[in-house]
């Protein structure tokens, strides 16, 4: 019998497609149910028991799942409107809580969830690229000193995904700040929703609390994000408490606007120079006679493309033109077992993901004013 | 420093007019965002303020080219001679996010226009 029996909030077209599955192919975990809250919408119910079918296991209502015997991991992906409470149930049950990122949709959820991981006394993790090869490498950078004092951290993480250029000439965005909704159909806030990694990523290499943030979003790209309200690019300018000075940039930028999956990369600037790190280098080019593909069918419920799902019927092209060179990974869900194994505390805690959304909140309010937010 | 001492101005004026051309052709849109993270190389210690300040100089001239106007609103953060970065808005509603810094290091750094319905690289290395 696996060491941890797992249960998995959620459903199709949302992240926990792709962790489900990476739970249940794990030696050291038997994925039991998918579950989630009586009364949700039916097109979530709906999306949540195919999924249930698809990994062969039942749908259960989150208290029946929490209650079968020898859970004791959840991986939760609900909506992000309905993470503080979900997350509070399975915490006071005891089960340890793999989390979709971002953490919550205020600081006030997140600050819940932080409380309720601490007052349990469970392993958490929230999902974040620290643990790609490029990352593990831009630590491993700043510890060596080679780059003396590190006085500027910058990194991106722009999507290529969806089918750019049908904004209206024209659009001007105008922030309105955060009204508590994240969940959508066909988009999502990209400052948020892409924003979350170069600012996890950030926080984890400084070690250090953000004090001022300034931010922008935009919508540059997708009619489907205007006509949300909602941006598809935002920027923040972080100052640190010891003057470190970082940079954020994220969105979603098209699918053909970029090689690969897209921009992800950390730029570390010491004293000493300057060192980038990403996931598209090291790479090989190959040029060849096979055809170059850039688009692919609009998917009607995923237009930006986000859900494996989805991309299974539109069979977007492959993009393989750039290949990075092949390394070692840790995959997220593989350190988080490995620390409920070891003991070992995990890279990005509950804790630790409320002061990304303290700086994400802090974003949408300087994007709104113009003006730099303290935290 | 003096200003024939500066290696990158004939950079910046190369990649001004190159980028510009592509956007005049219509190869990426309407240029939408502006992402520039820059190291340059400072010689003798003493420049590296002029250096940075200089280079910032460039790619605001760049920007402004590019989207067709001046900003209408910025804000910097950083040391003074060091590390910055600069956050700049314009009417339309662009952006640019500037992350320059100078001193010891090669020069070494990366830009994307973002615009949209295409994107320019371009990678700041031995060339500069």
């Amino acid at each position: 019998m696996a060491p941890h029996r797992v249960v998995a909030l959620g459903g199709n077209r949302t992240h926990l497609e792709s962790y489900a599955r990476e739970f249940a192919a794990e030696p050291r975990c038997e994925l039991v149910a998918v579950a989630d809250e009586s009364g949700i919408s039916q097109y979530r119910e709906g999306l949540n028991r195919l999924l249930a079918a698809e990994l062969e296991v039942p749908y259960l209502s989150l208290p029946e799942a929490l209650a079968l015997p020898g859970v004791d991991v959840v991986v939760s992906c609900v909506d992000v409107e309905r993470r503080a409470r979900v997350a509070q149930a399975v915490l006071a049950s005891g089960k340890h809580l793999f989390l979709d990122k971002p953490l919550a949709g205020s600081v006030a959820d997140a600050r819940a969830i932080a409380d309720a991981a601490d007052a349990a006394g469970v392993v958490t993790q929230m999902l974040t690229t620290v643990h790609t090869p490029w990352a593990q490498e831009a630590r491993a950078a700043i510890r060596s000193g080679a780059l003396g004092r590190i006085a500027a951290v910058h990194s991106d993480m722009l999507m290529a995904k969806g089918r750019p250029g049908t904004v209206p000439a024209g659009t001007v965005r105008r922030e309105h700040g955060s009204d508590g909704t994240f969940t959508h159909v066909t988009a999502k806030r990209e400052l948020f929703d892409m924003g979350v990694y170069p600012v996890a990523l950030i926080l984890w290499l400084t070690g250090r609390r953000v004090t001022s943030v300034s931010g922008v979003t935009g919508n540059y790209f997708f009619a489907e994000h205007a006509e949300l309200g909602i941006e598809d690019y935002g920027a923040l300018l972080l100052t640190f408490e010891d003057g470190t000075v970082a940079t954020a940039c994220a969105g979603r930028i098209g699918m053909p606007c970029h090689p690969q999956i897209g921009e992800r990369r950390v730029t570390l600037v010491g004293e000493e120079g300057l060192a980038t790190f990403g996931g598209s280098d090291p790479h090989i080019e190959i040029y060849n006679t096979e055809p170059v593909g850039t688009t692919a069918p609009v998917h009607p419920y995923d237009p930006m493309q986000m859900w494996a799902s989805t991309m299974r019927e539109t069979q977007p092209p492959a993009k393989d033109r750039r290949v990075p060179l092949q390394r070692e990974e840790r995959s997220d869900i593989e350190a988080f077992l490995d620390c409920l194994d070891s003991g070992e505390r995990p890279e990005v805690t509950a804790r630790d993901a409320l002061h990304h959304v303290e700086v994400l909140m802090a974003g949408y309010e300087s994007a709104a004013s113009g003006q730099p937010v303290g935290i | 420093m003096s200003k024939a001492a500066d290696p990158l101005a004939g950079h910046w004026d190369s990649l001004q007019t190159t980028v510009g051309a592509a956007v005049d052709a219509g190869r990426i849109g309407a240029p939408k965002a502006l992402r520039l993270t820059v190291h340059v190389h400072a010689g003798d210690p003493a420049d590296a303020a002029e250096v940075r300040e200089r280079t910032v100089a460039a790619a605001r001239r760049c920007a402004a080219a590019w989207f067709g106007g001046e900003a209408d609103s910025e804000h910097g953060v950083g040391e003074a001679g060091f590390a910055g970065a600069w956050l700049t808005r314009w009417p339309g509603g662009q952006s640019a996010l500037l992350a320059v810094s100078a001193g010891r290091g090669a020069t070494a750094g990366n830009l994307v226009l973002m615009g949209s319905h295409g994107s320019v690289y371009y990678r700041i290395g031995e060339a500069w």
